[in-house]
């Protein structure tokens, strides 16, 4: 056993690179974690390191010692700062050394082939990204990846056999994870690696001869495991499951890193994803009719890669023939349902996102269109839906409705017209009698349907997923379909074929005696069965047409994994927006929480923070029983009072996520889950008896400049005082009654709004009267400005009273924008119609103050809000393409930039980057422009019936 | 990949995939049938009861006997609602929050603690039959329609079922049921709501419960309006779906006013409010509804001749066993114990009347 450090860093060496020549083949990067030193090596060795550090040696030449020290401080990371407690459990190590530390993690890299960390998380960490993916799966992850291997074990068997590599399997993870951590996926991200544990943990012993992991570390890590709660269960359960099904999976293949480049066409891998949406009708009582679709999960689609993954999650989409926008996220939620008020133009694809993303749009336009008109077929079934007949086959005594996309002059045959609620199209019912005449059948066939031949093909046994009774079904890759058949004509036999292949021939028996064939367990992706029947001789001879041949379709995909907590079918529909808000959003309220379900029922919700450890900090029911359904008006009245509480106030200081259950008793409970974003640059608070300290926290690895500094008191918010970065680092009391505090290193930003609890001698001494003096008394305002603003918007929000009075400065300042940009004047009128009670005429003002001496755009603008019911956010478009009709802005740049400043003032810096000057500029010389946009903005919050009674005839 | 298969191994493989434990079974049995309405559940929720029925008619065409199968369907559907797997919310959304009618919904899993320390187990999951990891799902018992697992000596189950992620309903929560009222209380309520509805159009195919028929053949009380006047529980056809029930004022045959069950914003079904109702009424006849108890076997068995609402039956699901019924609609099996408090709940909750005659 060796004895001194420099004995360990030979022993390792020669561990690494025999391990390293092992792996050679196998295209495995190598872990730090993976030094098969046991507990008492490992202690020995952080001793004799710390020896060395305390005796001021060299450490260069321990470089792989000190790299095994760093990992194993990142297996017992907690998922909060790495260095203050290695530097609290290393004395002596000097801040500075971080960069060497990275750049022995890179000469371990090069000299082993070691794993290099990837992901958004990698490239913003940069220096403790390392250690901590050297230690593969560090313990704070440990409990989330076991349950995720849980929750996925029906995947998994399926994923075993077909995976092409390793990141397949890492991809489907980071896919089909749900309710985690943003850390978690982040760490999900690094899809080969993930793939490797998963190969590992159960039970794959080796891959092309290889081990995916060091069978010593796999072993340690699989015994943390079993002490953590519930986790070794679920593994345990998990590998049950999989066991001696979970073979043949390739290791990783170059360039198969999950990273496809953006804005590549749709690859050939990607057509097996189904798409397809269905549009059904519904019957919604006293003989009308409604038209809705159902899209198919496109968590497929997501898990190709990160960047479509990315969009998906973010980008809002619309229904073909739907107004309304889905949240981004929607395709992968857990119903996609959505009414259609136009029949959707068979043209264009059944879904739009709000920007372009070629690789989908690809894909959609190939896959998830209806079929072209000028008539769909609909059999009506027992539930009063009715579902696409896509053959347009009839069959004798069947109720059906027919869409075309023309009025329809001679209805025969019992035909007659339904009431639809659906533009653009006209519906008939149509019941076939049993005995289809032939005059019926010609009718028919000029009408574009088919009557069927009768060979009757079913699901058997086990219902049908998605089973439309004409050959369309759906079904798991955990599943033998099992078909049914049977005849009312004369056969001999069948033919059967699957997907081309695989014939097989069976004897038909009697007419009505059914037959049963089972299939084998099919890969995901879809599969046509054909069934082709077979005529005996003699009938051959008499009969002249075609023996009957029919297609089933069999759309196989992988069970879907039960997660708890997330909404799903039961009767109680919650949704956030934004959907992917974090802590800080909920906490500055900003959560618009709306609850569906039936009206006969309450709901209660429940907020709980939770610090790094997991340990609760706050528990409280927000209100009291929720009358549903809940509006978002009604939420955010009711966790006001939480915020205002100060209590609660210096409990999310301490905050590391939260978590918002909904419960319905037997209905379910719904829960979302919170987390503070953690920037590699950040500001940390603490509380000090009545104050708050900050402290900055630079994890951006970047060693060649200092972070800048800076503090804007909320008694003067928009006047910047420089502050020592030294100071920040080490940590200071934030001066009363508290502002925004704002860093900056390399292109890492982080700013903190903090109010500190004041002494008070009165009530009135709870407001803040902000001077903005000096932002008033300029003459033209700038860039700068408007990037203040959006700091001051955009900051967390800290310390009692904060979220008062933040929205005081953030909404003073914005009024100070406008009046600078739009003239007093419009200030004015702004302000009135503001607090007016006489909304009417407050905004007959506005109208006339838009442009001078006419009010066409105004009114314009007026009528598409109420025509639009005050959906007006994305119509950025339409009012370039209006303030051009009118001559009021040509530049099409300028009008988008006017609408995003009138609309969301805080995004408009990051979204228009260097050219904002000029933007500001060009709009202070042609402010109708901007005037227009806050006019149709303040419209679109007014009711309707105000709109409609204002004067247009000035 | 293919392969032809007797009718006997399409069940067999039906019992296998669904985890029953007498798979060489070749029978489509009421073990068969609820694991079944469960998977198809799991599949078309939010859904009508005719679509889970007519998913599993059509499924099992020539694999038993077709002509009994719906009503044994629709039995289980019933049971399920009554156990809480399956939960029939009427005015709610499930594509639109503006179109909004009555659906069934698969519950969430979820689990009831009883004092005896046993828990039932509740809820669907699409794409899982089991939703339970092999440790517990093995312990698992069924029996009739309800899913029981007892825990081991110093075992905390509920805790184990928590870090499942199922949801704890209280015992309390699970057995609502309305408040205690005398009858004419109940009845003046609706008679107040009835007024206030409009007169009725013509209405056809309006059925009634007969007060004046026999109160311990629920079947053959049903009939048309001809010639009735007064307070009736009905049933009216609409083109789409099931009928609607409804509270119904008759004049002379003809329907002067009528009330859609459920009532707003109740959270009870349609026919368990109409059940009630027809209770009251009766019991305002002076023909209470009955019940009998036997001693079956040192506990007690009660027998009903009418539908119980779901919140009454659940109580005997909960305490006691469902059992075969005999020359009655239904039958249950209580402890002795319990016998008594149910009692008092039958008479004062739906003021039935205990019976001594076999019917």
């Amino acid at each position: 056993m060796p004895g001194s450090l420099n004995e360990w860093q030979a022993h390792l060496e020669q561990h690494f690179e025999a391990l390293a020549k092992h792996r050679a083949e196998s295209g495995f990067g190598i872990f730090a974690l993976e030094h098969g030193l046991d507990e008492a090596a490992l202690k020995e060795i952080a001793v004799l390191l710390r020896l060395q550090l305390k005796n001021n040696l060299l450490l260069r030449q321990h470089w792989l010692l000190w790299i095994i020290y760093s990992t194993e401080h990142g297996y017992q990371y907690e998922g909060d700062e790495y260095w203050p407690s290695f530097e609290s459990q290393t004395p002596g190590w000097d801040g500075r050394m971080r960069y060497q530390l990275a750049e022995w993690f890179k000469k371990f890299q090069r000299t082993y082939s070691g794993v290099v960390p990837t992901g958004r998380w990698a490239e913003h960490f940069r220096i403790i990204s390392r250690p901590i993916t050297h230690a593969i799966l560090p313990k704070y992850l440990q409990v989330q990846f076991c349950r995720t291997l849980y929750d996925l074990r029906h995947s998994l068997i399926g994923l075993g056999a077909n995976a092409q590599d390793t990141g397949d399997i890492g991809r489907r993870l980071a896919r089909d994870a749900g309710h985690t951590s943003t850390r978690f996926q982040e760490f999900l991200q690094q899809e080969e690696l993930t793939g490797r544990i998963v190969l590992a943990l159960l039970g794959e012993q080796s891959i092309g001869g290889t081990e995916p992991i060091y069978p010593q570390t796999l072993e340690r890590i699989v015994g943390d495991l079993e002490r953590v709660r519930n986790a070794g269960e679920w593994l345990r359960e998990t590998r049950r499951y999989v066991e001696d099904r979970f073979t043949g999976v390739a290791a990783g293949l170059p360039g198969r890193d999950g990273a496809n480049p953006p804005g590549a066409p749709v690859p050939k891998y990607m057509h097996r994803f189904d798409v397809k949406a269905k549009v059904y009708l519904s019957h919604r009582g006293g003989g009308n009719w409604i038209v809705w679709a159902e899209l198919p999960s496109f968590k497929g689609v997501a898990s190709l890669c990160a960047d479509t993954r990315s969009f998906l999650k973010t980008t809002r989409c619309r229904l073909n023939g739907a107004s309304d926008f889905k949240p981004g996220g929607w395709l992968l939620s857990g119903s996609r349902k959505g009414v259609l008020k136009r029949w959707p133009n068979p043209r264009k694809p059944m879904v739009q996102f709000e920007h372009p993303h070629e690789r989908i749009e690809n894909l959609l336009q190939t896959g998830c269109r209806i079929a072209r008109g000028p008539i769909w077929l609909y059999r009506i079934g027992q539930d009063s839906t009715a579902r696409e007949i896509v053959g347009r086959t009839v069959r004798p005594g069947g109720r059906y409705i027919i869409i075309t996309n023309e009025e329809q002059e001679q209805l025969r045959y019992g035909m007659c017209q339904l009431e639809i609620s659906c533009a653009d199209i006209w519906a008939y019912r149509f019941d076939v009698p049993t005995d289809v005449s032939a005059e019926l059948t010609e009718w028919l066939v000029e009408f574009g349907l088919q009557v069927a031949r009768t060979i009757h093909v079913w699901p058997a046994g086990l219902p049908g997923r998605g089973w439309n009774g004409e050959g369309q079904s759906e079904w798991l890759t955990t599943e033998t379909p099992v078909f049914g058949m049977a005849h009312d004509h004369p056969v001999d036999g069948y033919v059967l074929q699957l997907d081309g292949e695989f014939e097989k021939e069976i004897e038909a028996g009697q007419c009505g005696s059914p037959v049963f064939v089972r299939l084998s367990r099919l890969p995901e992706g879809k599969h046509i069965l054909t069934v082709k029947a077979r005529r005996g001789a003699g009938l051959d001879e008499v009969v002249s047409t075609p023996a009957a041949e029919g297609h089933v379709e069999l759309c196989v995909r992988e069970p879907e994994p039960w997660i708890p907590d997330v909404a799903s079918h039961c009767g109680l529909i919650a949704s956030l927006d934004p959907h992917d808000a974090d802590l800080e959003v909920l906490w500055r309220n900003e959560v618009n929480l709306s609850v569906i379900g039936p009206p006969s029922r309450s709901v209660t919700a429940h907020i709980r923070l939770t610090d790094r450890r997991g340990a609760e900090l706050l528990s409280k029911r927000v209100g009291g029983h929720f009358e549903l359904p809940l509006r978002s008006e009604t939420w955010r009245e009711k966790f006001s009072q939480i915020l205002r509480q100060e209590k609660n106030a210096w409990v999310y200081l301490e905050a590391a996520s939260g978590e918002l259950e909904i419960s319905a008793e037997e209905l379910g409970r719904i829960s979302f889950r919170f987390e503070h974003d953690i920037p590699p640059l950040r500001w940390i608070l603490n509380r000090n008896q009545n104050n708050i300290v900050a402290r900055l926290v630079d994890d951006t690895g970047i060693e060649e400049s200092e972070p800048e500094v800076s503090y804007f008191n909320m008694m003067a918010p928009a006047m910047e005082r420089r502050n020592s970065p030294d100071a920040a680092l080490a940590g200071h009391a934030v001066e009363m009654p508290g502002g925004l505090l704002h860093a900056r290193q390399g292109d890492f930003e982080d700013f903190v709004a903090v109010s500190c609890k004041c002494i008070l001698s009165d009530f009135k001494d709870l407001k803040i009267d902000s001077d903005f003096s000096q932002l008033r008394s300029r003459s033209v305002l700038s860039a700068n400005d408007l990037r203040l603003y959006a700091r001051w918007h955009n900051a967390r929000l800290y310390g009692p009273l904060i979220n008062d009075r933040w929205k005081k400065i953030r909404d003073e300042y914005l009024s100070i924008i406008y009046e600078k940009l739009c003239g007093l004047n419009w200030a004015k009128a702004e302000a009135s119609f503001h607090k007016s009670p006489d909304l009417l005429q407050a905004l007959e003002t506005l109208l006339q103050l838009v442009e001078k001496g006419s009010t066409g755009f105004s009114s314009k603008l007026l009528r598409e809000c109420e025509q639009s019911n005050g959906c007006v956010r994305h119509k950025s478009g339409w009012y370039e393409e209006l303030a051009k009709k009118y001559r009021v802005c040509e530049d099409a740049g300028l009008s988008e930039f006017a609408f995003s400043l009138a609309m969301d003032a805080h995004q408009v810096p990051e979204k228009f980057g260097s050219n904002l000057g000029n933007l500001v500029d060009a709009v202070r010389e042609n402010p109708a422009v901007l005037r227009g946009a806050r006019f149709f903005r303040m419209c679109s919050n007014t009711d309707t019936k105000v709109l409609k009674a204002v004067r247009l005839d000035f | 990949m293919i392969e032809e298969i007797s009718r006997d191994e399409v069940l067999v493989g039906c019992r296998e995939i669904l985890g029953l434990s007498d798979v060489d079974n070749a029978i489509v049995d009421e073990d068969l049938l609820t694991a079944l309405v469960r998977r198809s559940a799991g599949i078309h929720c939010p859904c009508s009861r005719t679509v889970l029925r007519s998913s599993l008619v059509d499924a099992l065409q020539h694999l038993c006997d077709a002509r009994t199968l719906p009503d044994r369907i629709e039995a289980i559907i019933e049971g399920l609602i009554v156990v809480g797997d399956l939960l029939e919310l009427h005015d709610v959304g499930i594509v639109d929050p503006n179109v909004r009618g009555t659906w069934v919904f698969a519950a969430p899993p979820s689990y009831v603690e009883r004092q005896s320390g046993d828990i039932f187990i509740i809820g669907i999951v699409a794409d899982q039959d089991v939703f339970l990891p092999g440790s517990l799902a093995s312990r698992v018992s069924m029996t009739g329609l309800t899913r029981l697992i007892q825990p081991e000596s110093n075992e905390d189950l509920a805790k184990k079922l928590n870090d499942q992620g199922l949801q704890k309903l209280s015992e309390k929560t699970w057995l609502r049921s309305p408040s205690a009222e005398p009858f004419s209380q109940l009845l003046a309520r609706f008679e107040r709501r009835l007024a206030e509805r409009p007169p009725a159009g013509t209405v056809n195919g309006m059925e009634v419960l007969d007060g004046k028929r026999p109160v311990t053949f629920y079947r053959g009380r049903w009939s048309d309006c001809n010639g009735k006047t007064g307070l009736f529980v009905g049933r009216r056809p609409q083109e789409f779906g099931t009928p609607i029930w409804c509270l119904v004022e008759l004049t002379a045959g003809n329907v002067a006013r009528f009330l859609d069950l459920p009532s707003n914003k109740s959270r009870w079904r349609g026919c368990d409010e109409a059940w009630h109702l027809q209770m009251a009424i009766d019991a305002r006849h002076g023909q209470p509804q009955r019940y009998r108890v036997q001693p079956d076997d040192g506990d007690c068995r009660f027998d009903f001749f009418s539908p119980l609402p779901a919140w009454s039956e659940r109580r005997f699901v909960a305490f006691g066993r469902t059992v075969p019924p005999m020359k009655c609609l239904m039958s249950y099996v209580l402890p002795t114990s319990a016998a008594k408090f149910e009692e008092k709940f039958l008479q004062e909750c739906l003021w039935l009347s205990r019976t001594e005659e076999s019917e």
